[in-house]
């Protein structure tokens, strides 16, 4: 494999990367097996609902998982194995190349300093900065985040800023050192739906500028087919289909990827009938289901989905389109 | 037809002090508001955070009072009700949050969290009241056994359907139901609003449904109130309003929906 060719292409990649968490109650497993990676100004989704090991692999990545994680595989980051790599020079990787947001920006924010201070803070640690070049720089970037009034607003508390502001503050300190790689995981859960597409709005904006890769976690179909160029969905600690939005929205191969889409409420749907749904509840990591996790809801479950797990093989239709399942429906 | 509704909001008013003392500023939660929800219909009230939908179920839940107003509950206003009127109000009227789990007493098991309605208001003798748990549970898809249960033995959308078990209980005319699968997994959300749907016809409940998915509304609710700032900005029947909505205020909302279909690829770059 031809490293320097690489490194124009990736960011980030995961290969066979399996994650365990040591626990009271012995070894949990939270991914199997995983493998993808991200490009310059690429957005990747990873579509899933609760412990199905969205955040897993990704914070593999942030270095956000607790100490009690067994990591083994492989984690490039722009072509350099990151998995072993000394505490020190992770940490100023993680630092300046990856920058990270989650769903509450509330209890990422410290409620005692001023946002713009919170902001300055990271230009005097990393670049050096004086007090005052840093706090010019903390309002600059607020201002790139589209937040009217930047200089007032610095000034400012996290309690007086609105949600939808919170989160911009919080995307404005994750770029604030222009990493390749941002991770935002569930951005805009906690968000109203006109701020969550402002937010959304403003991560494309600003992946497009500075040709930033984006891996972005939520548990939302909409968002995922908005923003995403590739599509991973997971479940019960696997991918178990790939591809791009619109082969996995469009054409989906895998019967749960079939049957989320089925399931979801839509406008304008006629509304005589119930809604298609999928029987039972998604697996805890202590009791995953033997051969294909997704088996015992599965109404295409045969025999074999009990004992064997299902291969990720590509369609008829396309290489990079993947999926996982021993009995697909006709067509697939 | 010309059936009287069952609920009637008029002129709604809901005021909160803020602000410290001798600086006090009036904040207005719920702006004059009026609907009204027939018998065996469910209204769905949308809106923003901070719009006053909450507001509105807590007072015809009785949970707050009104500043000005009146809220009629089968031809009677509710607003002054105490004692026993209100106990016999209570009866009829119950609510599902939005969280199951801070709804359910983590130290009762699921059979004595569902009784306690019945206890409350000396329905049958122990043994009778235990039958019932059973056949609430196995109503809303639980085996009899989670009876013994505690919550944290429970996922997310099993208590979900404890909360509703209980909520039933009583055999309410009227539930008003506030975010009931906002916390619940996607596979699981569906098979709650099933439920809900298929409760409604077998026992002509009347629901007041507050959602902030639009699509989940839409596929619950016969009608729709639009509310910002307090106040009613539009309302109608859901294919009318969804389909041809005329406020601004609405259409940004119904603009802020993200579609699988017609919203694919919407935020990529053009590249």
């Amino acid at each position: 494999m031809n490293l320097a060719e690489q490194k124009v292409d990736t960011v980030v990649s995961i290969k066979n990367l399996d994650v365990v968490f040591n626990t009271a109650s012995g070894p949990l497993q939270a991914i199997h097996t995983t493998n993808w990676s991200v490009a310059p100004g690429e957005t990747f989704v990873i579509l899933g609902e609760s412990g199905a090991g969205k955040s897993v692999s990704v914070h593999a990545v942030s270095g956000l998982l607790p100490s009690t994680a067994r990591i083994t595989g492989s984690i490039e980051f722009e072509g350099n194995e990151i998995l072993g790599a000394d505490q020190e020079s992770l940490r100023k990787l993680r630092a300046e190349k990856i920058g990270v947001i989650f769903q509450d920006p509330l209890t990422s924010l410290d409620p005692c300093f001023k946002v713009g201070a919170q902001i300055a803070e990271i230009f005097q640690v990393h670049r050096g900065m004086s007090k005052d070049e840093a706090w010019n720089q903390a309002v600059s970037l607020l201002d790139s985040v589209q937040i009217p009034d930047p200089e007032r607003r610095a000034n400012q508390f996290p309690h007086q800023l609105s949600g939808g502001q919170r989160q911009r503050v919080m995307i404005a300190m994750a770029i604030a050192l222009e990493p390749k790689l941002l991770i935002a995981d569930e951005p805009t859960t906690a968000l109203d739906a006109s701020v969550q597409v402002a937010v959304l709005e403003l991560i494309q904006r600003l992946r497009d500028q500075r040709d930033m890769a984006v891996v972005l976690i939520t548990h939302n179909i909409g968002v995922a087919a908005a923003i995403a160029d590739r599509i991973a969905i997971m479940y019960a600690g696997r991918i178990v289909e790939t591809g791009t939005a619109q082969e996995v929205l469009r054409s989906p191969k895998h019967p749960y990827t079939q049957a989320l889409l089925s399931s979801m409420p839509r406008i304008g749907a006629s509304k005589a009938e119930l809604l298609t749904t999928i029987s039972g509840t998604p697996p805890s990591l202590a009791t995953i289901p033997s051969g294909c996790a997704f088996h015992p809801r599965c109404t295409r479950a045969i025999e074999k989905c009990k004992t064997d797990v299902p291969r990720l093989e590509p369609t008829k239709q396309s290489v990079n389109h993947i999926f996982s399942c021993h009995n697909p429906a006709e067509g697939a | 037809m010309g059936t009287a509704p069952l609920i009637q909001v008029t002129d709604l008013v809901k005021d909160y002090k803020i602000g410290k003392r001798g600086s006090r500023v009036n904040l207005r939660a719920v702006d004059h508001v009026d609907f009204e929800i027939k018998k065996g219909k469910a209204l769905g009230v949308v809106g923003e955070s901070g719009s006053g939908k909450s507001t509105v179920a807590s007072i015809l839940a009785k949970l707050l009072a009104p500043t000005s107003g009146s809220v009629m509950f089968d031809g009677q206003d509710v607003t002054g009700l105490s004692g026993a009127s209100l106990k016999a109000f209570r009866r009829r009227v119950q609510t599902v949050f939005q969280d199951p789990f801070s709804s359910l007493n983590p130290k009762m098991t699921v059979l004595k969290s569902i009784s306690e309605p019945l206890v409350v208001h000396a329905v049958g003798s122990k043994e009778e009241r235990s039958a019932r748990v059973e056949e609430l549970l196995v109503m809303v898809g639980l085996e009899p056994s989670y009876a013994m249960r505690y919550p944290h033995q429970l996922s997310g959308g099993q208590a979900q359907r404890v909360s509703i078990a209980r909520a039933l209980a009583l055999q309410p005319e009227f539930i008003i139901l506030d975010e009931p699968i906002s916390s619940l997994d996607l596979s699981i959300q569906a098979q709650i609003l099933n439920l809900l749907k298929e409760l409604q016809a077998k026992f002509q409940l009347t629901y007041l449904f507050i959602g902030h998915d639009l699509g989940t509304v839409a596929f619950i609710s016969d009608d729709i109130v639009v509310m910002e700032s307090g106040k009613v900005v539009e309302q109608g029947p859901v294919e009318a309003l969804f389909g041809n909505p005329q406020q601004e205020y609405t259409k940004k909302l119904l603009s802020a929906v993200l579609d699988p279909e017609k919203d694919l690829g919407r935020f990529l770059a053009t590249r």
